[in-house]
């Protein structure tokens, strides 16, 4: 990916080499060194805005509560105790999970076969479908979210048109629950796991479905044997981002979960501005960001994996 | 009828992504503030009532916005060059410090900046929390990420060896820089600053804790709302926001392409 010769190795390389021309290498070692310093404001920024912050609320997690807002000023683990130790807060982690895993669930089945059908579409109609599956991403999360909130209640658009059709013959429980917020993030991020799958199906050869369809495997072994071995980087890849970017999100269960249902992020938010307990909150985000990160990581890790096969 | 069946399901599956989007613009044109079928009549009564207040909000994210993107694409792109063209100690620490951010749940980023903005006013009497530039300072730090990775990646298909030929036919280093290296990477910056734009736009959680009470940005202003009252009034402005965000997307796909700014660079 890089092609400069950056690394001390390639620079002595160069140095060394008679074949190379004074002038290059001198210009090089301009551009090189001057990068070094016109970092300087984007690593301040970091540090104060962003490092510090961020220390400072691990340290603050230390901590147990003086009074609302309030700090003491011994060091304790009990911050941590207290959420290890409760069910009720077990509870919430081990719900945020389910929640990201029912999410992939969703996005993968969605994904997939929508994926594959679309590369078969003539290059014109594959354009608009492709604009159309990333057009909500620039819709933010907020409106979308605003647009559910409506459509899912129980005298709501989508119970109203399956009770129509007579599929059912009570409302279902759509709103202020799980089932609200599943459909909202999944609706929010099922463009991710599309793109994440289609840059890995693109590079499939059709013929191969055409021969295996020619001596008689049906669409299923056709999945199992061909399609989802070969797309295996690109969904991990792409069910890791969906998982970290949902374990992550805060703006679709405050808002689908009514209140009702919470998971670590709306936790977090709670115990900050609502119960004003600064330690136990700043406890429950360094977990959150534990877990956030350390499936950051093995996405990224994953999706170097893809490049690189 | 296998046909039939994939288009059904394809279809399916768009009016599923659609869904909410075409709702609200439909809504919005409603006497009802719900959906009601048969539709009750056209009316643009309820833009024309629309509070003015909801218009404020969107001129702040707006703001807001176009302030932490511009950041954004400044640090971030100077953070990119350096990461991949510097050879200096440290630069893959340095990737990771300007890419941490989006790794780390917003929500969080917002406690800890609160947490450490009530510090500093109690040190100094500088108002972080509750400040228009306090907001955008955070959210810079939300974009820096996408644009150093945008960049990062554009910089990635750009050829160098076209510098090396516009230094040897006798062009300065800032005139190269200028005309040459940045050129290469313009697609990347374009992107990235996009992305960080709509990141700053999208944000609720980090507002929730920093934005001033007296103009909040308009997710914060739409989330407070429907806390009391599901009225037409955020329906119709957020219709406005769609209508005006495919404007928006129909001039984007026709300057950079809309796969280019979500393909190479998913997060």
């Amino acid at each position: 990916m890089n092609v400069t010769p950056t690394s001390t190795w390639d620079k002595k390389q160069l140095r060394s080499s008679r074949m190379q021309p004074k002038k290059k290498l001198k210009s090089n070692d301009v551009l090189d060194i001057r990068w070094g310093f016109l970092v300087i404001p984007a690593v301040l920024m970091l540090v104060i805005v962003f490092l510090a912050p961020m220390l400072g609320m691990l340290m603050n997690s230390f901590y147990l509560p003086a009074g609302p807002g309030q700090l003491s000023d011994t060091l304790t683990l009990q911050n941590y105790g207290k959420f290890l130790l409760d069910p009720f807060y077990l509870q919430i982690l081990g719900r945020t999970f389910l929640l990201g895993f029912e999410v992939v669930v969703c996005c993968a089945v969605l994904a997939y076969p929508l994926t594959w059908v679309l590369l078969k579409y003539s290059p014109r109609v594959r354009g608009i479908l492709t604009f159309l599956v990333i057009s909500p991403l620039l819709i933010s999360v907020v409106i979308r979210n605003l647009g559910w909130m409506p459509l899912l209640g129980d005298t709501g658009m989508v119970n109203s048109v399956l009770m129509g059709l007579h599929l059912i013959d009570q409302p279902l429980q759509l709103s202020s629950n799980m089932v609200a917020i599943v459909i909202g993030l999944t609706n929010a991020e099922l463009p991710f796991m599309i793109l994440s799958l289609s840059a890995v199906m693109r590079k499939i050869d059709p013929a191969l479905e055409e021969a295996a369809e020619n001596l008689g495997a049906n669409a299923w072994t056709i999945f199992w044997r061909i399609i989802f071995p070969m797309t295996k980087t690109g969904f991990l890849a792409g069910a890791l981002l969906v998982f970290t970017m949902t374990i992550s999100s805060f703006t679709t269960p405050a808002m689908l979960g009514g209140h009702k249902v919470m998971v670590m992020a709306t936790l977090v938010e709670q115990q900050i501005s609502a119960v004003l307990n600064y330690g136990f909150g700043a406890a429950s985000a360094v977990i959150l960001v534990v877990v956030a990160v350390t499936f950051s990581i093995w996405s990224f890790r994953a999706e170097r994996q893809g490049e690189k096969k | 009828m296998k046909k039939l069946l994939v288009n059904l399901f394809v279809a399916a599956v768009f009016i599923f992504l659609l869904l909410p989007i075409v709702y609200i613009v439909l809504v919005s044109f409603m006497a009802t503030p719900v959906f009601a079928y048969p539709p009750s009549g056209f009316t643009l009564h309820w833009y024309q009532s629309l509070s003015p207040e909801f218009f404020d909000s969107l001129k702040v994210s707006v703001l807001v916005a176009l302030g932490a993107a511009v950041l954004s694409a400044i640090l971030g792109t100077l953070t990119a060059l350096a990461v991949v063209r510097g050879s200096f100690p440290g630069r893959g620490v340095l990737m990771q410090l300007s890419t941490a951010p989006v790794a780390v749940p917003a929500v969080v980023i917002g406690v800890a900046l609160y947490q450490a903005g009530l510090v500093v006013w109690g040190l100094t009497g500088v108002e972080v929390v509750g400040s228009l530039w306090g907001l955008v300072l955070a959210h810079t730090i939300l974009g820096i990420p996408f644009v150093v990775r945008a960049v990062v990646a554009s910089h990635g298909i750009f050829d160098v060896s076209q510098e090396e030929a516009a230094l040897n036919l006798g062009a300065s280093v800032a005139v190269t820089f200028r005309r040459v290296s940045l050129r290469g990477i313009l697609s990347g910056i374009a992107a990235g600053t996009v992305l960080a734009f709509l990141v700053s736009f999208d944000d609720l959680p980090v507002a929730l804790f920093i934005a001033p009470s007296d103009a909040p940005t308009f997710p914060l202003k739409i989330f407070t709302t429907i806390e009391f009252s599901f009225t037409h009034d955020v329906m119709v402005v957020s219709s406005i926001v769609i209508m005006l965000s495919f404007v928006l997307m129909g001039i984007l796909e026709w300057l950079v392409g809309l796969d280019k700014i979500f393909g190479s660079e998913v997060r």
